[in-house]
C-alpha cells in the first residue's frame, strides 16, 4: 500500500505541475458539450434525447486524451525501471497509474456531469444517474486506456495510437452508462444497466493488471 | 520485483556459490535476432565490484538490465544476492537519470526515499553527493553532471545489496567521480557488491574485470 499512495500521489504531483495539459481535456469536456446545442440545434427535445449519449461520448473521449500522460513520460527518463523495481509486482504499479489516471480524467466528469446536463437540457432527474453512471463506469475506462499507454510507452505520440487501440474495449461502457440514464429518464427501471456497468468496471478491476504487466513486458523486450 | 517467473534465464542456486554473491552462468541475450553475447559466466562476491568494459553495442547495458530483470536473457541462469542487512537486493543506475524535471531536487529523491522508507536520509544524502546547495531548485535547472549525482542518490537511498551501474560516471565531473569512487568504497565495505558498465577501462582499484567481445 505504501507503494501505490506514494506512486499515487507522485502522479497527482506531476499531472498538477503540468495542469495545462489537463485543464485542457476537462475544458475539451467542456467544451464539445457546449458546442452540441450550437449544432444540433436548440430543440430540447432532441437535446435532451441525445444528452446521455452525448455526455458519455465525450467523457470517453476525453478521458483517451491524455492516455500518452501515463506511462510514456516515465518511459522516456528512466523512471519506469525503477519503479518495476520497486514495485511489489507490476499488476500492482499498472493499478497504481489507472487510479492516479482516473482521479485527473474520471473524476472531474462526475463532478461535470450537472454542468453538462443543464448544458444539453436534461431533466434534471436525471443529473444523479448520470453522475452515478460516470462514477461507476469511467473507472473502466481508466483501467482499460492504461494498457494502451502502456503498449504505447516507447512512441514519441502515441497517445492517438493508444486511444486506437482501447476505443473498440471501451463500447460496452459507452452502451450500457448510456442506457442506464436514459432508462432511468424514460421512467423505466435502468437497475440492470448499472449493475453490467459495474461488472464491466469489475472485470477491468480484476483483468487489466495482468494485461498490464504482460503489455509492459512486451515494450521492455 | 520484476516477475520473473517467465523468464528464460532461471533462478538458481550454483553449488558452492554463497549467497551473498551474485552469480551469472551461460547468460546469452538475443537483441533483433542478433546475439549479442553467449556463455557468460562470472560470480561477483559481497565486498567486490566487477567491471564489465567492450565497445559500443556489445550488450553491456542489456546484460545489466538482465540482471536487473528488467529484460529476458535467451539462455542461462542468474541469482542476485540475498539482501541480508540492506533494505533491497538490487539497485539499478541505467543510462537514463529516472528524474522528473517538474519536481525539486529533493521532491525527486523524497519520492524514492518514500519507497525504501528511508525519507531522514534525504538530506544527508543530497549533501554527500554534493547537492546540499539545490535542494529545493526544480530538478530541471540542474546541469547534466548534477543529474548523474541526483541519479546516483537515487541509487543509495535505495539501499540496495548489488548496485548496477551503466556508465555512472558519463557527465560527471571529477568531483562527481570522487564522489562516485567514494560511494562505492562505502557500499563495498558495507559488504554490498557492484557491477559497473564502462565503454573504456577506467581506472578502479581492486576491482575484477570482465570485457564483452562485441559484435
Amino acid at each position: 500500500m505504501t507503494f501505490v499512495r506514494a506512486v499515487v500521489e507522485r502522479d497527482l504531483r506531476l499531472y498538477m505541475r503540468g495542469v495545462v495539459d489537463l485543464i485542457g481535456v476537462w475544458m475539451f469536456f467542456g467544451i464539445a458539450i457546449a458546442m452540441l446545442p450550437l449544432s444540433i440545434g436548440p430543440d430540447p427535445d432532441i437535446l435532451s434525447r441525445i444528452a446521455p449519449g452525448a455526455a458519455w461520448a465525450i467523457a470517453l473521449l476525453a478521458s483517451m486524451l491524455s492516455l500518452e500522460r501515463v506511462f510514456a513520460p516515465d518511459q522516456l527518463d528512466g523512471s519506469l525501471d525503477l519503479l518495476l523495481l520497486h514495485a511489489p509486482s507490476p499488476h500492482v504499479l499498472v493499478l497504481a497509474k489507472s487510479f492516479a489516471h482516473w482521479l485527473v480524467t474520471g473524476l472531474p466528469f462526475v463532478v461535470l456531469a450537472p454542468v453538462a446536463a443543464i448544458a444539453l437540457g436534461m431533466e434534471m432527474r436525471g443529473v444523479l444517474p448520470l453522475a452515478g453512471a460516470l462514477l461507476i463506469g469511467t473507472p473502466a475506462l481508466s483501467l482499460i486506456g492504461t494498457l494502451g499507454a502502456a503498449l504505447t510507452a516507447p512512441l514519441r505520440r502515441g497517445g492517438i495510437l493508444a486511444a486506437l487501440i482501447v476505443l473498440p474495449q471501451t463500447i460496452p461502457v459507452l452502451i450500457f452508462g448510456t442506457a442506464a440514464v436514459s432508462e432511468t429518464l424514460m421512467g423505466r427501471d435502468s437497475g440492470a444497466y448499472f449493475s453490467v456497468l459495474g461488472a464491466f468496471t469489475l472485470a477491468a478491476l480484476a483483468l487489466a493488471p495482468y494485461a498490464g504487466n504482460a503489455a509492459l513486458r512486451a515494450v521492455r523486450n | 520485483m520484476v516477475d520473473t517467473s517467465k523468464t528464460s534465464a532461471r533462478m538458481t542456486d550454483p553449488a558452492g556459490v554463497s549467497l551473498d554473491a551474485l552469480a551469472v552462468s551461460d547468460l546469452s541475450c538475443v537483441r533483433g535476432e542478433r546475439e549479442l553475447f553467449s556463455g557468460v559466466s562470472f560470480v561477483v562476491p559481497s565486498g567486490c565490484v566487477l567491471l564489465v568494459t567492450g565497445p559500443n553495442g556489445s550488450g553491456k547495458s542489456s546484460l545489466l538490465r538482465i540482471l536487473a530483470g528488467l529484460l529476458d536473457a535467451a539462455d542461462g541462469s542468474y541469482r542476485p544476492p540475498e539482501r541480508g542487512a540492506f533494505t533491497r537486493s538490487v539497485g539499478y543506475l541505467g543510462h537514463a537519470n529516472s528524474v522528473k524535471i517538474r519536481l525539486t531536487v529533493r521532491e525527486n529523491l523524497w519520492f524514492w526515499a518514500r519507497l525504501a522508507r528511508a525519507e531522514p536520509t534525504v538530506e544527508p544524502i543530497l549533501q554527500r553527493v554534493g547537492l546540499g546547495r539545490f535542494m529545493d531548485m526544480p530538478a530541471g535547472w540542474l546541469s547534466a553532471g548534477q543529474l548523474r549525482r541526483l541519479a546516483l542518490s537515487q541509487l543509495m537511498i535505495a539501499d540496495s545489496r548489488l548496485w548496477l551501474l551503466d556508465e555512472p560516471a558519463a557527465n560527471l565531473d571529477s568531483g562527481g567521480e570522487a564522489v562516485l569512487q567514494k560511494e562505492l568504497a562505502r557500499h563495498r565495505s558495507a559488504g554490498g557488491c557492484a557491477v559497473v558498465t564502462s565503454p573504456t577501462d577506467i581506472e578502479m582499484t581492486d576491482v575484477q574485470r570482465f570485457e564483452l567481445a562485441g559484435p
